[in-house]
C-alpha cells in the first residue's frame, strides 16, 4: 500500500517536473485593452536565444510605453510570447521548434520573430508557417532559407559574412605578416559554405599570400570537451607556420576555444580572428578571466561606432535594463519588433496576411542598419560587384538588401564590423578600416602573460617516478604486514 | 636441444602452471595481463607516431580527463557495487553540486557589507539577516555539537580551541590580506571554520575513530590555513571551504532522499531506476525556480550559462613535461587523485568501509553479524553523490562540457554508466582503470579527429563488451 502511495506521488511529481523543466514561457503584458500578439522563438538556454528575447522585450516595452501600434486610428499594445526551442544541449531542436511554433500559432500570434540556426529547425517550423500564413522575421541565421514567410532581419547572409571576413584578413595581412590561416569551426550546417569559401577566396584575393589550412583543426563538435579542444589546439602549437586561427562559432563551444587558446599559450604567437558569438558578449572577458584579450570578432556595432542614428539610444537603454551590451540577436529582434510595428501600421490591419504583404515594401532605419528586403539576389547583393564571392547559391526569398563591396563604412545597409578585445577588458573597433577616425589598428600577439614554469621545471619526470615508487613501496609493505 | 629442454622445464614449472591456471580460470587475471600488455603498447605507439611534445600532451590530457571520468564513475560504482542500486540520479546531484557551490560563491562575493550598504531595508528582512548570521550560528552550533560528539573530552576541547583561534586568524587574514572588510570578513572566516567542523562531524558519522577524525581535522585545518596565506584575489581557503560545504550538502540531501523516498522500493530494480531518473529531472527543474544572488540582490535563475571562477585564472598555463597545460586543470586533477585515493583507502582500511564490503557480499549475513545495513546504504549514497558533486565543482571551473545549464548532468551520467560498464559493474578499481582507458582513448582520438572523440571511446567499450560481457573486472552474475 505504502509503496503504491509513494509511486503515485512520485509519478505526479515526475510529470510536474517534466513540465517545469521546459523553459518557462515569457509573456510581456500590455496595459492597453487592444492588443496584438506576437511570438518569439529561439534557444533560450544559450546566448543567441537569450539575447534575442532581451532585444524583443525591450522593443515591446518601449512601444507599449509610447504611442503603441496604431491600427485604424486605435492604439494597440504588443503582447510578446517567448518560447524556447532549446534541446538538452541548449542548441535548437527541430522537434521542439515545431511543437513550440504550433503553440505560438494556435495561441493567436499573428507574426513571429526569432531564430538562430533557423535552417536547422526550418523543417520543423516551415509547415506551420505555411499553414497559418505567419510571417517569421529571422534573427540569427545566415544560411539560405527558401520559404516566402521567412524574412531575414539579421545577421547578413553567409556570402556577405564571408566577404567581410576575407576583407578583415586581407587588411590584417598588411599589418601582420599572415601566411597560413588555420580554420577552427563548429560542426554545424551553416559553417560548411563558409569553410569552402575561405579556402577558395582567401588565397585567391590575397594573390596567393594567404594559405588556408582547413585540415589541421577538424570541425569541432558543439559538445566537445575542453580536453579535446586542448588536444586539437596542441597541433597548432606544434606547427610553427600557423599565424592565425579563423574562427566560425555560434555555439557555446566557441568560449572554450578562446579559453584553451589562451591557456595553451597559443595567444603568444597566433591570432584568433573571425566569428565567435560568445566573444560578442560584453561579459565574456570577465567570464574567461581575460582569455579573450586579443580575440577579434564580428560585431553589429562595436563600442563607439553607431551605424544609424537610433543605435546609441538603443545600446544605452539595453545596457540600463540588462547591464550588458547587446549582441547580434538583440539588434535583430529589437529591429524585428519595430519592423512589425511599421508593417502593421502601413497595412493598417493586424493580420498575418496584411503584415506579409506590407513587409515587402519595408524601408526602415533600424538600430543596426537601414532594412530593405529583396527577393532578387542580384540587386544590392553580393553578386553585383564581388561576383566570385557568392559562395552560396542564394535563394532566400526575402533576404536583406546589403552592400556589395567589402570595405565600406557608412553605407546605410547592413555592414558587419570587427572588434578586438583589449588588455583592459574593453573592445575596440578595428574593421572596416574605411571609417578611419574610429577604427584602431589591431593589437598583435603576444597577448597575455607567459605561462608559469610549473612547480619543478625539468624535474617532473623524476618526481613522478619517485612518487610512484614510494607508493609502490608503501603498498607492498602493507601487503607484507598482512 | 637445450632450448627445447629449457622450454619443457618452463612449461612444467610450477610458476607457469599456476599462471596458466589463473589465466584460464580467473577473469580478473586475464584483464590484468591484457592491460599490462595493452598500456605499454599504447604508450610506445603514441611516442613512435608523434613528436615527443605531442605524444606527452596526448598522454597528459588523456590522463587528466581519465581521472575525472574515474571520479564520476567511482561514485556510481560504489553505489551499484554496495547498495545494488542503479541510481540514475547521479546526474541530478552533479548539477546540484555545481549550483550549490556557485550559489555559495556568489553569496560570499556579494558580501554582507554589500547587503548592509545597498539595501538597509533588505537587511531588516529575515532572509538577509539569516544569510549573514547563518554561518556564525552554524559555527557556534558546530562547536557545541563537537563538544558532545567526541567521547574523549581532550579531542573536543582541542578542536574547539583550535577552531576559535583559527576563526580569529582567518578573520584578520581576510581583513588585511584580501581587503575583505567589516562584517564580511567575520562571515567568511566563520564559513571556513564551519566547513572544517561539519566535515569532522561527517567523518564521525561515517564511523571513523575519534582519533582519526581528530587527526583529519587538524591536518585539514593546517592545510587550509596555509592556502589562505597564498597570494590571490580570492581566498583559496574560502574556496576549499565552499567546496567541502557543497559536497556535504549534496551528500546530505542524497541521504535524506535515499532514506525517505528510496528505502521502501530498494528491492525493486525497475522502481529504483524510474524513481532516480525522476529525481534527476526534479532537481533539474527545481534549480531554475531558485533565486540566485546577483549584484547584491536576488534574481530568479534564468537559463543562463554561469561562469564559476576559482582562485586560479582560467588563462594560466603551466609547463609540464615540456608541454603547456591549463593550471586549473592540473590542480583539479591533483585534487581528484587525492579524493580517489582517500575513498579507496576508506573502503579498504576503515571499519565502515569493511562493513560496506560485507554488505556488498551478503546483506543478510552482514545484518546478522550486527552491521547497521540501513546506515551502510545511507553512507554509500552520500559518498557516491558527494563524489559526483566534487567532480562537478572541479570540472565546471574550466570545462566546456558540462556547459553551465540545467541539462549538464546528463553527459556525466552517460560517461559514468559507460565507464562502470567497461570496468565491470561493482568493481571499484575497475572503474578507475576504465576511466583512465576512456580518457586516453578520447585524447588520442581527439588529436587525430576531434569529431570522433566522443564516439570512439564508446565503440571501444562495445568491442570490449563483445569479448568480456561483464566488463574488464566484472563478476558474472550467473557464476555466483
Amino acid at each position: 500500500m505504502k509503496i503504491k502511495y509513494i509511486k503515485i506521488t512520485f509519478m505526479v511529481a515526475l510529470a510536474a517536473s517534466m513540465m517545469f523543466s521546459a523553459t518557462p514561457v515569457v509573456f510581456v503584458n500590455a496595459a492597453r485593452t487592444d492588443t496584438i500578439k506576437i511570438g518569439a522563438l529561439g534557444p533560450l538556454s544559450i546566448t543567441p536565444g537569450e539575447d534575442m528575447k532581451k532585444g524583443a522585450e525591450l522593443a515591446v516595452e518601449q512601444i507599449n510605453a509610447g504611442a503603441g501600434v496604431d491600427v485604424d486610428g486605435t492604439a494597440h499594445d504588443f503582447v510578446l510570447q517567448v518560447e524556447s526551442n532549446s534541446g538538452t544541449d541548449g542548441l535548437p531542436d527541430i522537434t521542439i521548434a515545431g511543437t513550440k511554433l504550433e503553440k505560438l500559432a494556435t495561441d493567436g500570434n499573428i507574426a513571429m520573430l526569432g531564430g538562430f540556426r533557423t535552417e536547422v529547425v526550418m523543417g520543423g517550423i516551415m509547415p506551420n508557417l505555411a499553414t497559418y500564413g505567419t510571417p517569421f522575421l529571422g534573427v540569427g541565421s545566415t544560411a539560405p532559407i527558401f520559404t516566402p514567410y521567412f524574412w531575414r532581419v539579421g545577421p547578413v547572409n553567409g556570402s556577405r559574412l564571408l566577404m567581410a571576413n576575407v576583407g578583415l584578413y586581407l587588411d590584417l595581412l598588411a599589418d601582420h605578416d599572415i601566411k597560413v590561416v588555420a580554420l577552427a569551426y563548429e560542426d554545424a550546417a551553416w559553417t560548411a559554405g563558409l569553410v569552402g569559401g575561405y579556402g577558395k577566396y582567401l588565397p585567391l584575393l590575397s594573390g596567393g599570400a594567404i594559405e588556408v589550412n582547413a585540415e589541421i583543426i577538424a570541425p569541432i563538435p558543439q559538445d566537445a570537451t575542453a580536453s579535446s579542444i586542448s588536444t586539437i589546439l596542441d597541433k597548432v602549437d606544434q606547427n610553427d607556420s600557423i599565424d592565425a586561427i579563423l574562427t566560425i562559432f555560434s555555439a557555446p563551444v566557441g568560449k572554450a576555444v578562446t579559453e584553451q587558446w589562451a591557456a595553451k599559450g597559443l595567444n603568444d604567437k597566433v591570432m584568433l580572428a573571425g566569428i565567435n558569438v560568445e566573444s560578442q558578449k560584453s561579459t565574456v572577458f570577465e567570464d574567461t578571466d581575460g582569455a579573450s584579450f586579443g580575440e577579434i570578432g564580428l560585431e553589429n556595432a562595436p563600442p563607439g561606432v553607431y551605424p544609424t542614428t537610433k543605435t546609441k539610444a538603443f545600446i544605452e537603454a539595453y545596457e540600463l535594463k540588462f547591464n550588458e551590451r547587446p549582441t547580434y540577436t538583440s539588434y535583430g529582434s529589437y529591429d524585428s519588433v519595430y519592423i512589425l510595428k511599421d508593417a502593421i501600421e502601413r497595412a493598417d490591419n493586424a493580420t498575418s496576411a496584411g503584415i506579409q504583404d506590407a513587409l515587402l515594401t519595408t524601408d526602415y532605419i533600424g538600430v543596426s542598419a537601414r532594412m530593405k528586403f529583396t527577393n532578387e539576389p542580384v540587386e544590392g547583393q553580393v553578386k553585383s560587384l564581388s561576383a566570385p564571392l557568392n559562395a552560396y547559391a542564394n535563394f532566400t526569398v526575402h533576404d536583406l538588401f546589403t552592400t556589395s563591396s567589402y570595405n565600406v563604412a557608412g553605407f546605410p545597409y547592413p555592414q558587419p564590423y570587427f572588434a578586438q578585445w583589449q588588455e583592459d577588458g574593453t573592445k575596440v573597433a578595428i574593421w572596416p578600416s574605411a571609417s578611419a577616425d574610429l577604427i584602431k589598428a589591431p593589437v598583435l600577439p603576444p597577448y597575455g602573460e607567459e605561462s608559469d614554469e610549473g612547480l619543478f621545471p625539468g624535474y617532473e619526470l623524476f618526481i613522478a617516478i619517485f612518487a610512484s615508487t614510494l607508493m609502490a613501496i608503501v603498498v607492498m609493505n602493507k601487503r607484507r604486514k598482512k | 636441444m637445450i632450448l627445447i629442454k629449457t622450454l619443457n622445464n618452463f612449461i612444467n614449472s610450477n610458476k607457469y602452471q599456476t599462471f596458466k591456471k589463473r589465466f584460464l580460470e580467473e577473469s580478473d587475471f586475464q584483464s590484468i595481463v591484457f592491460l599490462s600488455i595493452a598500456f605499454p603498447i599504447f604508450f610506445i605507439y603514441v611516442f613512435m607516431s608523434y613528436e615527443v611534445a605531442s605524444a606527452t600532451n596526448i598522454l597528459l590530457t588523456g590522463f587528466m580527463q581519465g581521472v575525472f571520468y574515474a571520479l564520476i564513475a567511482l561514485g556510481f560504482s560504489i553505489i551499484f557495487g554496495i547498495a545494488r542500486m542503479f541510481k540514475l540520479s547521479i546526474g541530478g546531484y552533479f548539477i546540484m553540486g555545481a549550483y550549490t557551490a556557485f550559489w555559495l560563491r556568489q553569496m560570499t562575493v556579494m558580501d554582507a557589507d554589500g547587503i548592509l550598504e545597498t539595501s538597509v531595508t533588505d537587511f531588516n528582512s529575515f532572509k538577509n539577516m539569516f544569510l549573514i548570521l547563518a554561518p556564525l550560528i552554524l559555527f557556534i552550533a558546530g562547536l557545541i555539537i563537537i563538544f558532545f560528539k567526541f567521547e574523549e573530552r581532550k579531542y573536543s576541547l582541542i578542536i574547539i580551541l583550535v577552531n576559535i583561534l583559527l576563526f580569529v586568524v582567518h578573520r584578520q587574514l581576510m581583513a588585511s590580506f584580501y581587503d575583505v572588510e567589516g562584517v564580511n570578513s567575520t562571515v567568511n572566516a566563520a564559513i571556513i571554520q564551519v566547513s572544517m567542523i561539519y566535515f569532522t562531524l561527517a567523518l564521525l558519522y561515517i564511523e571513523l575513530s575519534p582519533k582519526q577524525a581528530f587527526t583529519a581535522h587538524i591536518i585539514l585545518n593546517i592545510f587550509v590555513f596555509l592556502t589562505n596565506s597564498l597570494s590571490a584575489d580570492y581566498s583559496p581557503a574560502l574556496y576549499f571551504a565552499l567546496f567541502f560545504i557543497s559536497v556535504m550538502f549534496v551528500a546530505f540531501i542524497s541521504i535524506l532522499i535515499d532514506r525517505y523516498l528510496l528505502d521502501k522500493i530498494r528491492s525493486n530494480v525497475t522502481n529504483v531506476i524510474i524513481v532516480t531518473f525522476g529525481i534527476a529531472l526534479i532537481i533539474q527543474s527545481v534549480i531554475p525556480l531558485l533565486k540566485f544572488p546577483d549584484n547584491g540582490g536576488f534574481t530568479l535563475f534564468g537559463v543562463i550559462s554561469h561562469p564559476f571562477k576559482g582562485v586560479v585564472s582560467k588563462t594560466d598555463g603551466m609547463e609540464l613535461f615540456g608541454t603547456t597545460q591549463q593550471s586549473l586543470r592540473v590542480i583539479a586533477t591533483v585534487i581528484a587523485i587525492i579524493l580517489i585515493v582517500l575513498v579507496i583507502s576508506f573502503l579498504k582500511y576503515t571499519r565502515m568501509g569493511r562493513a560496506m564490503q560485507a554488505v556488498a557480499q551478503d546483506e543478510d549475513a552482514a545484518w546478522l553479524v550486527g552491521i547497521n545495513v540501513r546506515k551502510v546504504y545511507l553512507v554509500t549514497t552520500g559518498l557516491g553523490m558527494g563524489l559526483a558533486a566534487a567532480a562537478a565543482i572541479l570540472t565546471t571551473s574550466y570545462e566546456n562540457k558540462p556547459e553551465w545549464g540545467i541539462h549538464m548532468g546528463w553527459v556525466p551520467l552517460v560517461m559514468a554508466i559507460a565507464v562502470v560498464t567497461l570496468g565491470g559493474l561493482g568493481s571499484i578499481m575497475g572503474s578507475v582503470i576504465a576511466g583512465l582507458i576512456i580518457g586516453f582513448v578520447e585524447a588520442f582520438v581527439a588529436h587525430n579527429d576531434i569529431e570522433l572523440s566522443s564516439v570512439v571511446p564508446l565503440i571501444v567499450i562495445l568491442l570490449v563488451m563483445l569479448v568480456r560481457p561483464d566488463g574488464l573486472f566484472g563478476k558474472s552474475e550467473e557464476g555466483e
